[in-house]
């Protein structure tokens, strides 16, 4: 993987980190507030796969 | 390069906090304003789907069903159906609209929850039997009178000087009810005294009107328990005088209540008894002439019940056991009502204002519109009788509708029409305002080809701003 590839890819995985825990705050606080209007368990999926990615990038690398 | 991935960095997470801002507006709603809309199709979290499964078919994606604004519809089969709402915040007021269209069915009513209960307050969508009238319509301060002869020029005319009360409907709207019957010395005279035991025992809860005219207040209830668990049981009455409680009583689980009021008031008064199915009411014992029990009696088992024989004005009568024992024909005027299945209900269309019915064994509910007396001296109904799906103005002589309800011209096909809620008396659990839609009549198991069918629904939600509420903590 070329490094713009990974640094970008690095920085999708930690703005869904970042969006993770905040939502996840929001629905503690406020349940459904969230999860009425966005799938989170997609936003999961989708933060698993870009860390993922950066693994098996770093790995290879 | 290191610039680029800034940017990246500000651009993704100005996005993650335009998310979280546009999460809290829609939470929330600080112009007290929003609309949600359902499709049958699609899966909200804020508009529940139409419940239960075995009332409604699968939604239906196809744009040859005409639909006028959207692509997709459910039908109903079964009454009632109900369907939640799911809010970050409370509101005042909702404004539903309804994309539908109906096979056959008259009456189609949607409601909001109003208490733990489980009761709803409903509101009239659709009413084709009084859509269908070409009467004279009279409108005040959204009291809608319809006649069939110009007998009256406003509201206010008919309201001072009300026709006989045989010959008014109402829907939506509570006309008060009969204050006084005249001439009640003579319907003393004329009548035979009651007898304690002509009132059958009785199972459960109910509730029923006497009349005091110049004499005093005095029943004697005597109640048994069938113990069916260790609880303990309640059974309290409550007797109201125009809609205001005037005596109160409670015992545990069995018992005699006496009720006493010297020189009360003349009029009607409504008794209600609350109590589980396990009391059992042995006998009721008064020096009242009128009892008529308000839409249902549970005719309790008994070892040997005879004949028995109940008068009453309900223009549909229905029938339901849980034993199997007191499965039977039930003779209504001169129709059989087969009661051939235990936990399940049946009915029969009563053709006549005033019919009798006779069984000839008892555990059984009988329920209906109106109300129901052991003996046809004993019957009396202060309230007028409202529209239903079996009215007919022509068979039943009336003259006069009175309702909230704006007649429409009827059409067929797709329908959009909306109704207003006031959500400040609904009950809001959790977070959830629930709804119904009823459809009287529409029943799943009969073999009758008939439904409504739903496009979208929009709810409209208005409530206080958040400068309302901000202003209102301050003061």
């Amino acid at each position: 993987m070329n490094s713009k590839a990974y640094l970008i890819t690095r920085e999708i995985f930690y703005t869904l980190l970042t969006a993770l825990i905040v939502f996840i705050i929001m629905e503690i606080v406020k349940p459904n507030i969230v999860q009425a209007y966005i799938n989170m368990n997609l936003m999961l999926i989708l933060w698993l796969v870009s860390g993922i990615i950066l693994l098996v990038s770093s790995y290879r690398s | 390069m290191k610039k680029d991935i800034y940017k990246l960095r500000i651009f993704l997470f100005s996005l993650l906090g335009l998310t979280v801002l546009i999460l809290i507006y829609k939470a929330i709603v600080p112009f007290g304003k929003i609309i949600y809309a359902f499709n049958p199709c699609g899966n909200s979290f804020i508009i529940s789907k139409i419940k239960p499964a075995e009332r409604v078919e699968d939604p239906r994606r196809n744009k040859i069903l005409g639909l006028p604004l959207g692509n997709c519809a459910q039908k109903i089969t079964g009454d009632p159906v109900y369907f939640n709402l799911e809010t970050q915040r409370g509101f005042d007021r909702a404004k539903i609209t309804l994309e539908y269209r109906r096979l056959k069915n008259k009456i189609i009513e949607i409601g909001v929850l109003a208490d733990k209960e489980r009761h709803y307050r409903l509101q009239p969508l659709e009413n084709q039997i009084i859509d269908n009238l070409a009467w004279r319509k009279i409108e005040q301060d959204g009291v809608i009178l319809l006649q069939r002869e110009e007998n009256y020029n406003s509201v206010d005319e008919f309201f001072n000087n009300p026709p006989n009360k045989e010959k008014v409907l109402t829907y939506h709207y509570d006309l008060p009810a009969e204050e006084k019957i005249n001439n009640y010395g003579n319907l003393l005279a004329s009548s035979k005294a009651f007898s304690a035991g002509s009132v059958r025992p009785l199972r459960g809860a109910y509730q029923f009107y006497t009349y005091i005219g110049g004499e005093d207040f005095d029943f004697n209830f005597i109640f048994t328990n069938l113990k069916t668990n260790d609880k303990d049981d309640n059974i309290k009455i409550v007797v109201y005088y125009k809609n205001s409680a005037v005596e109160q009583k409670e015992i545990k689980n069995e018992g005699e209540i006496s009720i006493k009021l010297p020189g009360p008031p003349d009029g009607f008064y409504k008794i209600a008894i609350s109590a589980s199915d396990d009391v059992i009411t042995e006998k009721i014992a008064t020096t009242q002439r009128i009892l008529s029990f308000i839409n249902r009696v549970w005719l309790a088992g008994t070892p040997e019940p005879g004949l028995i024989n109940l008068t009453t004005d309900s223009s549909e009568i229905f029938a339901r056991t849980i034993n199997p024992n007191s499965l039977q024909k039930i003779l209504v005027r001169d129709k059989i009502l087969k009661l051939d299945e235990t936990y399940q209900q049946f009915s029969q269309v009563a053709e006549m204002p005033i019919t009798n019915i006779r069984l000839a064994k008892d555990d059984v509910i009988i329920a209906g519109d109106g109300v129901f007396s052991f003996s046809n001296e004993a019957f009396y109904n202060p309230d007028y009788k409202k529209v239903n799906k079996n009215t007919d103005v022509d068979r039943q002589g009336i003259g006069y509708i009175i309702t909230s309800y704006e007649p429409r011209d009827f059409e067929d096909g797709w329908q959009v029409r909306t109704v207003d809620f006031d959500l400040t008396k609904a009950y809001r659990y959790e977070g959830v305002y629930g709804f119904i839609i009823s459809v009287p009549g529409l029943l799943v198991e009969d073999e009758i080809n008939d439904w409504v069918e739903i496009g979208e629904i929009w709810i409209e939600l208005e409530g206080r701003t958040l400068l309302n509420k901000i202003l209102n903590i301050e003061y």
